[in-house]
């Protein structure tokens, strides 16, 4: 068989010039091509066949010929102009309702792109965020799962570079929420603080505006600043005058050595002062460097090229086994995975989390009503314009007759979609300008359209993958109705029985029945989100948080045997204000993610060993400002405290502690001894179970232990008016506590902050339902409006018949009824499995009411009653001999 | 008027077709116009000229019968028309004259 040369190009350049010419072209390339193929073989001569081709295109017969061809075109495109706009402005009613689905279609959409788009574009800007990967330490006991969380030994990257040669570099960091830091007399508080290894620099892709990012965190008492913080220090004016100078840090000189950019908004590790990890290691002994057993420590891996983390699953549990021998090290069996560093944002389901991450199916819940709200605008559309075409028979049975084909049809069709569609995103482009402020209040973000230049989706930029996305739906919305109405004849159409084709019938009513399922699930799903949100505000947490102020403790001070007394003081005074009721000093104020001990067992049964608990050091009164009732035994006093912590050994647990531990009642826990922490403890009382955090997790086993701590925070239940104790309460502090730094904040709202995304869900998809039903119900509007314009005449002759108001409207609202009660039925089921998935997030989820369905279904199905009904009452009141005169 | 002009490439054009008399066609013009003249032109540029000097009278055209080596294709071939030799002449008249125009010590270094 001969080669041969593309086809497509050669074919498509035939169409082009002149038939007459076109041969001896075609020849004399086919010749050259085959001469190609002897000398330089097929691969080239193909490849020069196309370019030769191309070059044909300056051809100038072939200019002229499809010039001539462009100008009928352009004439013709006028045509379809002028006819498009001239029936928009003639039908102005499914003008604007098309228009409206459209713009407020397309401006949820860009609205919910950009949101989406962001929370997607995280920790994209590291040049190897592919590669990148966060270590993942999950911890069992007795085979059950006690932890899967983020933080993890010390020496694991380190351990795991040596070990597995897949990993290519790493680095290890862990942070402090609250420091302090002295420059120039002045103490500053600094809230994100991040240690950091040497590494870190060249790991991630955080640029340095000075400094060098090899040495910069290379070793002890050394620290970098970002550009705002260190304008909080050195002002406005100078702030790069502080490089090279030294401040205060863990209580020793610490020297800047760097200058960094702020991390950008879409990195989910966020910091403002990065300390060199050697100077943690100096403050905090050699433990941080290499323990084994303490663990508050955070590692990011890169894989060499084209490693993929399956590839080393089984050596990272094999590692994992090597170090930790199956709980004897550290007491719980240590299992380590790879979580790629791009999927970090959108996954909160890890424990101890470092950065800033959220809930990333409420990320998809939000495209997804975002892409339901568009197609249904764009379905109004499909079913406006198959339905209409019945009244444009006239002009489309002209265009047939005067030789318009098929083709131009279409054309006719795409031009008028197109048109539609570029007027609806100018205008919600201007919409979503408007809108942007009060969006970015309701997502908390600091979002614009310029997202949409810097993203890319499936390797092209946002902008024009959603400019080819919006030509293809453009192409399908008008290529549909116009290859159903140019299959029929003229006759079919001028006679009016084209709209009654069971297949435009069909199309019209699955349309619609799509429309209403999407609503009924996208109601029922308001209701059952808002449904939670006051289960989880309304819910008894078993602990009293109402009229709880959490002060904040000093930091600068030591523990050493004065400690009790000092706290006692200070805890006196501030209970001795009038509205304060009770204070109790407690390193974790409700709210706040516990420590664990894993290696707990009780003396009574050597079989139960190795057990899970939560920690939370706190005084005696901690029972009692938070409202627990202590259901057995007795709660913790003043005697169960000791200056020497050694020879503190009582403590309280849960009751979920006392069925983990195996006791057949509570009063049999109480005067049990357990071991952990390496020495013997007795149970003196068991407490309630409650919420220490939000209602996402479970009640886990807790252990209450009488420790004073350096850094513990305050409780204070208070009655009075805080802004009037507020003063009070921080001269106490002060002078308690010169030279240190007064912050407090409201238990109640810092627990109910854990419920953000869900209150974001709830209050965007409650907006953007209600559009989402209008653009709906508007839609059946129309449908209903030309339904009712073709039986003009039948209700007429009803009426003259005899037929009263209420007969009439079940006659005509009968098929409408039927529909929307198939789409209730379709919507409570899709609306049932997805409420269902979205509830296996919340470990205690409100009860799933079958009436939610049921009022979404009914509400809706009133909705769309009243729309037909409105104008069918309208068409009905009407002189029946009017309308008989005007046929 | 214009299109008594001969440009440089339409020159070489109008020369080569004169010297394959009867089978001057697209492909051939430019084999030899890379072999002779030793520079490369592409086979779409040579239909250009081609067709631009049709258009000025200088070439006629005419289809061969087809050929198999071409798929079957026929050949579209030239001739220089009269007023094409013409202009050859002409161009060549005023090239001699400036030739021997040109004072010996000019091209001496």
């Amino acid at each position: 068989m001969n080669p041969s040369p593309p086809k497509y190009i050669t074919y498509w350049l035939s169409r082009l010039c002149e038939p007459e010419l076109w041969e001896a072209i075609e020849g004399d390339l086919y010749e050259l091509f085959l001469l190609q193929v002897h000398k330089k073989g097929l691969a080239y001569a193909r490849r020069n066949y196309f370019w030769n081709a191309i070059a044909f295109l300056r051809y100038q017969r072939l200019q002229k010929k499809s010039n001539s061809k462009t100008q009928h075109n352009m004439s013709l495109l006028k045509n379809y102009l002028k006819i498009s706009w001239r029936d928009m402005y003639k039908n102005s009613t499914f003008s604007m309702i098309n228009l409206i689905g459209l713009i407020s279609g397309m401006t949820i959409f860009l609205l919910i792109l950009q949101y989406v788009l962001f929370e997607t574009s995280f920790d994209t800007f590291h040049t190897d965020s592919g590669r990148t990967y966060r270590v993942i330490n999950d911890r069992y006991q007795n085979g059950v799962s006690v932890q899967k969380g983020m933080i993890t030994y010390p020496t694991i990257s380190r351990l795991m570079k040596q070990d597995i040669p897949e990993i290519d570099v790493h680095t290890r960091m862990t942070y402090n929420r609250r420091t302090y830091l002295q420059h120039e007399g002045e103490t500053r508080l600094i809230d994100r603080l991040l240690v950091a290894d040497e590494h870190f620099l060249s790991f991630f892709d955080f640029p340095l505006v000075m400094g060098d990012p090899k040495t910069a965190l290379d070793g002890p008492y050394e620290m970098v600043l970002t550009e705002s913080y260190a304008r909080l220090l050195a002002g406005e004016d100078d702030p790069y005058s502080l490089i090279g100078k030294s401040v205060t840090m863990y209580g020793s000189p610490t020297q800047v050595t760097a200058i960094a950019k702020d991390p950008p908004a879409n990195s989910h590790l966020q910091f403002g002062v990065l300390v060199s990890y050697k100077s943690f290691v100096a403050a905090a002994g050699e433990d941080a460097d290499n323990s084994m057993t303490w663990s508050d420590f955070y590692h990011y891996v890169k894989l060499k090229d084209g490693v993929t983390p399956n590839a080393i699953t089984d050596k990272l549990i094999e590692f994992g086994k090597r170090h930790f021998k199956e709980g004897e090290v550290s007491g719980a069996e240590e299992k380590f995975s790879l979580q790629p560093l791009l999927e970090a944002r959108l996954d909160n389901s890890l424990e101890y989390e470092i950065g800033e991450v959220t809930d990333g199916r409420v990320v998809w819940l939000m495209l997804t009503i975002g892409i339901f709200i568009l197609v249904i605008a764009w379905i109004n559309y499909i079913n406006l314009s198959t339905s209409r075409a019945i009244q444009r028979a006239k002009e489309v049975g002209i265009r047939k007759a005067i030789g318009g084909n098929r083709d131009q049809l279409i054309r006719q069709f795409v031009v008028e979609t197109a048109m539609i569609n570029t007027i609806a995103l100018v205008i919600s482009l201007l919409c979503v300008l408007l809108l942007q402020p009060h969006f970015n209040t309701l997502t908390g973000l600091q979002l614009d359209l310029g997202i949409l230049l810097t993203t890319s989706i499936m390797s092209l930029p946002s902008w024009l993958f959603l400019l080819l996305t919006l030509v293809i739906c453009i192409l399908v919305v008008a290529i549909y109705p116009s290859l159903l109405t140019s299959r029929f004849t003229t006759q079919e159409m001028l006679k009016g029985s084209y709209s009654t084709k069971s297949e435009i019938v069909w199309l019209r009513k699955a349309l619609v029945v799509f429309q209403f399922s999407v609503a009924v699930m996208l109601i029922g799903g308001v209701l059952a989100v808002n449904d939670q949100i006051n289960y989880m505000l309304n819910k008894d947490l078993g602990i009293d948080i109402n009229k709880t102020l959490i002060v904040y403790g000093p930091t600068s001070y030591n523990y050493d045997s004065t400690l009790v007394n000092s706290i006692d003081r200070y805890k006196n005074e501030l209970a001795g204000l009038s509205g304060v009721d009770r204070v109790t000093a407690t390193t974790r104020p409700a709210g706040n993610q516990m420590g664990r001990v894993f290696q707990v067992r009780t003396l009574e049964d050597p079989e139960l060993n190795n057990l899970t608990a939560n920690i939370i050091n706190a005084d005696h009164e901690y029972a009692e400002v938070f409202g627990l009732d202590i259901l057995a035994g007795r709660d913790l006093e003043i005697y169960d405290h000791n200056p020497n912590g050694n020879l503190v050994n009582t403590l309280l647990i849960n009751e979920a502690s006392a069925e983990l531990l195996g006791f057949a009642s509570l009063e049999e826990a109480v005067n049990t001894r357990l071991n952990f922490f390496g020495k013997d403890w007795t149970i003196i009382g068991v407490v309630n179970d409650f919420h220490q955090m939000s209602l996402h997790q479970k009640i886990e086993p807790l252990f209450i232990l009488p420790f004073y701590m350096s850094n513990q925070s305050f409780a204070l239940n208070i009655s009075g008016n805080p802004d009037q104790l507020l003063p009070a309460i921080r001269e106490i502090f002060l002078k308690h506590y010169p030279g240190n730094h007064f912050d407090y904040y409201f238990l109640k709202d810092r627990f109910q902050s854990n419920y953000q995304a869900e209150f974001r869900l709830a209050e965007i998809s409650q907006v953007f339902t209600l559009l989402s039903i209008l653009v709906a119900t508007l839609g059946l509007y129309g449908l209903v409006m030309i339904t009712m314009m073709r039986k003009t005449k039948e209700i007429s002759i009803r009426k003259v018949l005899g037929a009263n108001l209420q007969e009439l409207l079940f006659a005509l609202n009968k098929d409408f009824v039927i529909l929307i009660m198939i789409a209730a039925l379709i919507g409570s089921f899709a609306g049932f499995f997805t409420l269902e998935k979205w509830r296996e997030g919340f470990a205690y989820a409100a009860d799933f009411k079958v009436s939610t369905l049921i009022i979404a279904s009914t509400s809706l199905f009133f909705i769309c009653l009243l729309t037909v009904g409105f104008h069918i009452g309208k068409v009905t009141r009407n002189n029946p001999s009017e309308s008989l005169r005007n046929e | 008027m214009k299109g008594t002009q001969l440009g440089e490439l339409e020159e070489i054009v109008l020369l080569v077709v004169a010297n394959l008399y009867d089978n001057a066609y697209g492909l051939l013009i430019k084999l030899e116009i890379e072999e002779k003249c030793n520079r490369s032109i592409t086979i779409s540029t040579v239909h250009n000229v081609l067709q631009r000097l049709a258009d000025k009278g200088f070439l006629d055209s005419r289809y061969s019968d087809p050929t198999p080596e071409r798929g079957g294709k026929r050949k579209l071939l030239f001739t220089v028309t009269k007023s094409g030799q013409q202009a050859l002449e002409k161009s060549r008249d005023i090239r001699a004259t400036l030739w021997s125009g040109i004072p010996k010590v000019a091209f001496d270094k």
